[in-house]
């Protein structure tokens, strides 16, 4: 079954409600995606944690010598030595030496070694739907309790070199749910894949997909849509929300305030989702908002004045270079995409040099993927920004790094390769922004998460057990046991190539 | 007719009508005795049923097996289990000579003599688009998806339906609601008795949730399973602010606003306390892992069930102390699968590791029991010896069949062992409890020897034929089914022979072929697993043949059930 019929079975069963909007945000390029992870070369599967090559949970003392570091802080390093120990980076330099014996020391001669890539925008490895389309105010449900760690395309992302994702709610919401800030840290628990210190935050969404969320169906038969079903009923239901969440931050601080006093008060009716946007209003949680036009932009910020909250990131922020002045003005951060415009009415204006052109005005850009196939090269979409604003290699390399690092508050752990952050880099076989380079080695915290040299070498025994697990079944059908049909690709899954 | 020994050995009866019932026997049996008195020695009318198995091997626990020995049932109970006891002169004695009696075995997760839910009403005919915006204007009820904890298996169940399991040797079950997220309280029940007041042993036993994925027509929330996990969040939080507010107004009513009553959210309140275990449906470890994480939020007490993959997380089962009620209705390569379509090593590797995890699960020491899932009751007990094949010791899987099953349903003095005091549920075999040719020669629940051959009186809804003549089920069948996300229509293709039933069941979502099925009467059973994009759903048809009309109910996985009718073409 393809993926698009695939979806469409699924939708008939188990929900109607998203079907429009994934075929409008996001879900293009699926089909692309799987034919791409077939050529990428990374057709074998990661270790799980039943196996016996899943990670560690703590990192050897490392090594990787006579590199080219592109360090995205300070600059390059030619014939570099990066020391890793108890997963952070101790030393980085030339003529570092490693210090124990038993240390794992990595020859990198010719080869370039980046910070571990970021992704500020991903919807990976989400069980079940990515949006919760019933309501247009969703604050109360989490990404962090639907992480399914067996996600193939966590291994193909690691293989493209990344190694934190901010996996957000879908777009279907004027307020979405929670998302989670992880390092992919594939075969170890999900519980140990949350950045400790990461600030918590909400997805929220503008535009198009909030608006035209529940329409479905057509003429007699289309069902009532959901409230908000204009741009100006987004604003209302944001603004709605912020002011039910004040009165009921001081239902609380009234509670506080008494309870002492007299005992028989009880606390008030505990609210998954307003506690997270009073959260908002006290500055302690994040708003990533999924935006392209500059008057919605415009409005959000002007709504945050009014209502007393901070925009954090705005999402894909594809007419940014009309108001970067005033998003730069907020603080706010910009995750766009490279050079992915048009695909429906409202991304008309999209032009390939707004990375640039938001950094110049002094904007925090990241640029990001929203696609688990273009997640696993997103080095090639920092390059386009080269070719397109003029920024340079540096400024290019921080808009996958230390940029995302910054808008999703981990940058003190990760994000450029300094003494004392998180060991998570990236082994490039050449520069990586050309086109020929492939990612070698992916760490996190000082664990190779991928390894291409023992991908490749592991090919064959997988594919030989395959051939035995399928010959036993076979044999237990009481079916012909056909030969093992060696050099056969695996064909690409099924079950998670979700948007 | 109500035994007259009963009220004092067996279990209390709850119901007033039953005690009314006794009172009005007793007074009959008081006349019948003083006229009889005279005649003692002789069998008496109201005789106890009083058993003896002799010179039998009993396995009285996982644990103590007496090679040669006997058991004396009286009342309902187990009077006398040993080497040489003495045999009652008024029992009715098995010669167990070359026989094996094992404790009754329990299936600890079913929905044994429920009713399929009640069912939203769907427009007739106009297609799925008509049926969304039907849903939409006129919404289902939310307790089709949100549940409703107040729901009880105990005052549901009615007897029924359980030849085949007895047969099989299981004599108890956990019964449970399946409808939505919250679905209810389930009830231990013995697998006979006239009505629910004989049947229930235990109940509440605890209260099932289930990580339902997916939405309500008309887009209802939850409709993720995010959603669901904040749903499930959201409500225990809500039975806390309910209990603070019922609380203060039980300190002091006078001049306070009377707080509303909400069943559900009262229904919530002792598995906040701990009394009542909550029974998560989980098969992942994801799942799992969720599961665990809103029990240690809200300080409840979790069960396990299904925890098909349970195996990877051994070690945090066992860390919490949390018991599992396993299935072995292991995966299986989806039957609508061509023998040439490849599947990932991921889904191979699951497929030949799903039988170890009870195994694994023993070695981490993790306590557990089974449930037949969608299984037949004799497929059940061929996978434990799949599950023993696999490395599970012996005692480790009777254990899971019978005194874990017992203490996890809170029941483990009253069954799960051949005790004297407890209940007399026993099998008797012809030899190993599992092992293939193995017959089950008798089987007693609650004292009373059980007919393996001759069907209960089937419930309500008979069909044209009597038991015993199978009826004919071959044909096109099309069904209308009438789902929580409004009608569906299917296509049953069915041939027969003797017993057993083979065919597809064909629909919108996909085909799948028939997995097993059997007729017995003129009720069908069927199952199939439907890929659902690398996923297989687990279906459960269900359903009763009168002449070419079919009525029944369809149970898909966590889901929920269905009921449908349809009509066979000619």
């Amino acid at each position: 079954m393809n993926n698009h019929s695939f979806i469409k079975s699924r939708m008939k069963w188990v929900c109607g409600i998203v079907l429009s909007l994934m075929l409008t945000t996001g879900l293009a390029g699926s089909s692309l995606a799987q034919a791409i992870a077939s050529a990428n070369g990374v057709e074998s599967i990661p270790p799980d944690s039943g196996g016996s090559a899943a990670p560690a949970a703590q990192s050897r003392e490392t090594l990787i010598k006579n590199a080219t570091i592109l360090t995205a802080s300070h600059g390059t390093i030619k014939n570099g030595s990066i020391l890793i120990r108890a997963g952070k980076i101790v030393e980085v330099g030339q003529g570092v030496k490693a210090a124990g014996a038993n240390a794992l020391v990595i020859d990198a001669t010719g080869k370039y070694v980046t910070p571990g890539i970021i992704d500020c925008h991903s919807h990976t490895a989400v069980e079940g739907e990515v949006n919760e389309g019933s309501l247009s105010v969703t604050a109360m449900v989490r990404i962090r309790d639907v992480i399914d760690p067996y996600s193939l395309n966590i291994y193909r992302e690691l293989a493209g070199g990344l190694t934190t994702v901010n996996i957000l709610h879908g777009s279907a919401n004027s307020i979405g749910g929670q998302n989670a800030v992880v390092k992919l840290k594939q075969g170890r628990p999900v519980d140990e894949w949350f950045v400790t210190g990461a600030p918590p935050g909400v997805k929220f969404a503008l535009g198009e997909n909030p608006k035209r969320s529940s329409s479905q169906g057509q003429g007699a038969a289309a069902a009532p849509r959901r409230y908000p079903a204009t741009r100006m009923g987004v604003e209302e239901t944001i603004r709605k929300a912020f002011v039910q969440a004040k009165d009921y931050m001081r239902e609380w601080q009234d509670y506080e305030a008494k309870k002492g006093a007299d005992p028989s008060l009880i606390a008030p009716r505990r609210d998954l989702m307003l506690d997270a946007l009073v959260e908002i209003l006290q500055g302690k949680r994040f708003i990533h908002s999924h935006c392209y036009r500059a008057d919605e932009i415009l409005m959000l910020l002007n709504l945050g004045d009014e209502m007393g909250f901070r925009v954090q990131t705005l999402q894909h922020v594809l007419e940014g270079y009309k108001v970067a002045k005033e998003i730069a003005a907020h603080n706010t951060g910009g995750s766009t995409f490279a050079d992915f415009w048009s695909y429906k009415m409202e991304a008309f204006d999209a032009i390939p040099y707004n990375a640039a052109l938001m950094t110049d005005k002094g904007v925090n850009v990241s640029i990001n993927s929203d696609s688990d196939e273009r997640a696993r090269r997103l080095y090639l979409d920092a390059a386009k920004a080269i070719k397109y604003g003029g920024v340079t290699e540096e400024q290019a390399l921080r808009m996958i790094t230390l940029n995302p690092a910054m808008q999703l508050g981990v940058e003190k752990r990760t994000g450029s390769i300094d003494v004392g952050k998180d060991a998570d880099l990236v082994i490039f076989s050449s520069h990586p922004f050309s086109v020929y380079t492939v990612p070698e080695m992916t760490f996190i915290e000082g664990v190779v998460y991928f390894d291409r040299k023992t991908d490749i070498e592991r090919r064959d025994a997988l594919k030989i057990e395959k051939a035995e697990l399928v010959k036993r079944e076979r044999e237990a059908r009481g079916g012909p046991a056909a030969a093992p049909r060696r050099g056969e690709p695996v064909p690409p899954p099924k079950d998670d190539e979700r948007k | 007719m109500p035994k007259l020994g009963s009220s004092g050995g067996s279990r209390p009866s709850h119901d007033a009508k039953a005690r009314a019932r006794s009172r009005r026997a007793l007074s009959v049996f008081l006349a019948i005795a003083s006229a009889l008195l005279i005649q003692t020695g002789s069998a008496r009318l109201d005789a106890p049923e009083v058993y003896a198995i002799s010179n039998a091997q009993i396995v009285t626990s996982a644990d103590r097996t007496i090679a040669k020995g006997s058991v004396v049932i009286r009342n309902g109970l187990i009077a006398d289990v040993g080497e040489n006891i003495r045999i009652p002169a008024d029992a009715k004695v098995i010669d167990g000579t070359g026989l094996t009696v094992y404790p009754g075995l329990i299936d600890a997760y079913t929905s044994i003599g429920l009713p399929a839910p009640p069912q939203a009403a769907a427009p007739a005919g106009g297609g799925r688009q008509a049926a969304v915006a039907a849903a939409a204007a006129n919404p289902p009820p939310p307790e089709l998806h949100l549940g409703d904890p107040s729901a009880s298996a105990a005052d549901q169940v009615k007897p029924g339906g359980t030849d085949d399991a007895r047969a099989a040797g299981i004599t108890a079950a956990l019964t449970s609601p399946r409808q939505g997220i919250f679905a209810g309280q389930s009830a231990l029940i013995n697998l006979a008795g006239a009505d629910s007041s004989k049947m229930v042993v235990r109940a509440p036993v605890a209260l099932t949730v289930q990580f339902s994925g997916g939405g309500a027509f008309g887009g209802a929330y939850p409709a993720s399973l995010m959603g669901t996990v904040a749903y499930i969040r959201q409500s225990f939080y809500d039975a806390i602010h309910y209990r603070d507010e019922h609380e203060r107004y039980e300190r002091a009513k006078r001049g306070v606003k009377r707080p509303e009553h909400d069943k559900k959210l009262a229904a919530l309140q002792p598995a906040l306390r701990g009394d009542l275990p909550v029974l998560f449906v989980a098969n992942s470890d994801n799942d799992i892992r969720r599961a665990l994480m809103i029990a240690d939020e809200f300080k409840l007490k979790p069960i396990i069930e299904g925890a098909m993959y349970g195996y990877r997380v051994a070690d945090l089962l066992r860390a919490k102390n949390a018991p599992v009620i396993l299935s072995l209705d292991f995966p299986k390569r989806p039957a609508d699968l061509g023998e040439d379509e490849e599947e990932s090593l991921r889904v191979l590797r699951d497929r030949a590791e799903a039988p170890k995890g009870a195994a694994r699960l023993a070695k981490a020491g993790v306590k557990f029991a089974f449930t037949s899932g969608a299984l037949r009751p004799q497929d059940f007990i061929a996978n434990v010896q799949k599950a023993i094949d696999n490395g599970l010791s012996k005692q480790d899987a009777l254990r899971a069949l019978t005194q874990n099953a017992a203490d996890i349903l809170g029941a483990g003095d009253q069954l799960g062992a051949i005790e004297a005091g407890k209940i007399a549920n026993l099998v008797v075999t012809s030899g190993d409890l599992t092992a293939k040719d193995t017959k089950v020669r008798y089987v007693f629940i609650d004292g009373s020897e059980i007919d393996l051959k001759k069907p209960e009186p089937a419930p309500a809804r008979t069909g044209v034929r009597g038991p015993g003549s199978n009826g004919d089920a071959a044909g096109e069948w099309d069904l209308e089914v009438n789902s929580t996300r409004g009608r569906l229509l299917m296509r049953l293709s069915l041939k027969g022979e003797g017993e057993q039933l083979t065919g597809v069941l064909a629909s919108t979502m996909g085909t799948a072929a028939i997995q097993s099925g059997s007729i017995a009467g003129n009720q069908i059973r069927l199952t199939a697993s439907l890929n659902m994009g690398g996923q297989s759903v687990d279906l459960v048809v269900t359903g009763a043949i009168e002449g070419d009309s079919i009525r029944g109910g369809i149970t898909a996985g966590t889901f929920g059930t269905s009921e449908f009718t349809g009509s066979r073409r000619r």
